[in-house]
């Protein structure tokens, strides 16, 4: 008796292949990164430009060219730095058309914290305070989990600017977590590098 | 490492597992504290930059992205459709949230979502049967019947899952139909805003939603869809 095989075509091949070396469909990659990842994108913007409307678009944005440009993005464990860096570059781009107002209504908070309601709006209060050199490195530190020396990268600064940078936020912010004390001013906090 | 050099690398990186640091906690009692003390405040600034992004920011970004050209190169036509849809959308995303009151998050998606998606609602020619069996598809399902008046199929998102978005003429204006195998709805339900409404119709898994003008036959349109797509499509 004569065994058959199954046919392979080129088309079977190419999706046998690329499940197996991880590809997906642009679509698909895209889906899952939206999914993964807008929210976080959302929360750098609006920390960015302070204004929920604004932030959106940015969003919006991002994800446009993300999506042309999609190809590029070869590693997926750097999909989230790639779409930081990206909106980073469309904020610069719109603030130099225009400065944009900022925010007096503030985003909701996430339920279940672990910090009181009051700790956590007095903290982002003081977060959106901070000046956008000191507020960004935070923002990326918090948000994205990046290291020194990756933030360093995003922001194409050196590693001991990303240092103090982060340190003296951190202490006025702390600060006014602690002592309710808001009138320090960031750049004569000494740093010992 | 002193105490000095301890407090200064922690108001750096609050979680670093430098050797240094660990062991330096580990032996001096007013620097742990000085830790513990960094640790809660790390706490309430990871709270503070956890804010809630707006509902559907998802469906709304991957909504814009279906009607993006699939090559890289943009046309300059392509450009000004875009913006105009956005200039559309934004619009109608602030006059929907003055005129919508419902209550029920899963109504208020759903408004959301037809109001958004108003470019869906412009075409007026029938599309064929591929364009509908693919969009039916990315859902999960599968169009085994006929669909006649099909102006706009595509997908959006529903409850954070692929859904498929057909627009159906309807006898006095286009009706909106999501088609998800992912909702699990206990009975039909009917839903409506200040000039909508719609029914939520329970399937062997998965769900019909149906949205239209007050006046059209939801429920007879839910018959014509639910004959015409397979449910348990794998």
């Amino acid at each position: 008796m004569e065994e058959t095989r199954p046919k392979l075509g080129l088309s079977t091949l190419k999706r046998s292949l690329g499940r197996q070396l991880g590809m997906e469909k642009p679509q698909q990659r895209f889906e899952k990164l939206v999914l993964a990842l807008s929210s976080d994108i959302y929360r750098y913007a609006y920390f960015l430009c302070k204004n929920q409307e604004l932030a959106e678009d940015l969003v919006q944005e991002t994800f446009v060219r993300a999506w042309r440009f999609l190809g590029s993005l070869r590693d997926e464990r750097k999909a989230k730095s790639w779409l930081f860096t990206t909106l980073r570059r469309e904020f610069a781009r719109q603030f130099e058309r225009y400065q944009p107002r900022f925010d007096d209504v503030e985003p909701d908070l996430l339920p279940g914290e672990r910090s009181s309601q009051w700790e956590v709006l007095v903290v982002r209060r003081a977060m959106l305070g901070l000046p956008l050199k000191y507020r960004e490195p935070i923002v990326l530190q918090v948000i994205g989990g990046y290291s020194g020396d990756e933030i360093a990268n995003m922001l194409g600064v050196p590693r001991a600017t990303v240092n103090t940078r982060l340190f003296r936020a951190r202490q006025r912010l702390r600060k006014i977590f602690e002592d309710g004390v808001s009138d320090i001013d960031l750049d004569e906090i000494e740093v010992s590098n | 490492m002193n105490c000095l050099e301890f407090r200064r690398l922690i108001d750096i990186d609050p979680v670093s597992q430098d050797e240094d640091v660990i062991l330096h906690k580990a032996q001096c009692e007013s620097c742990a504290g000085f830790a513990s003390r960094a640790a809660r405040f790390s706490t309430a600034l990871n709270a503070a930059a956890r804010i809630k992004a707006p509902e559907n920011l998802a469906s709304r970004v991957l909504l814009r992205q279906s009607f993006l050209p699939s090559k890289s190169k943009f046309s300059r036509r392509n450009v000004f459709a875009l913006a105009a849809s956005v200039f559309v959308v934004l619009s109608l995303a602030l006059s929907a949230a003055v005129v919508v009151n419902i209550q029920d998050p899963l109504a208020r998606e759903i408004f959301t979502l037809v109001r958004y998606a108003d470019y869906a609602m412009e075409p007026k020619i029938p599309l064929g049967e591929k364009p509908v069996a693919k969009a039916i598809a990315r859902a999960g399902l599968k169009l085994e019947g006929r669909l006649d008046k099909v102006t706009f199929a595509g997908n959006c998102l529903l409850q954070q899952k692929i859904a498929g978005h057909l627009v159906i003429q309807g006898e006095k204006a286009p009706i909106t139909v999501f088609l998800t195998r992912e909702m699990q709805i206990d009975s039909k339900t009917a839903i409506r805003s200040d000039n909508l409404r719609g029914i939520v119709v329970p399937m062997e898994k998965g769900a019909i939603i149906v949205v239209g003008a007050a006046g059209e036959s939801l429920t007879e349109l839910v018959e014509r869809v639910a004959a015409a797509v397979r449910w348990r499509h794998a």
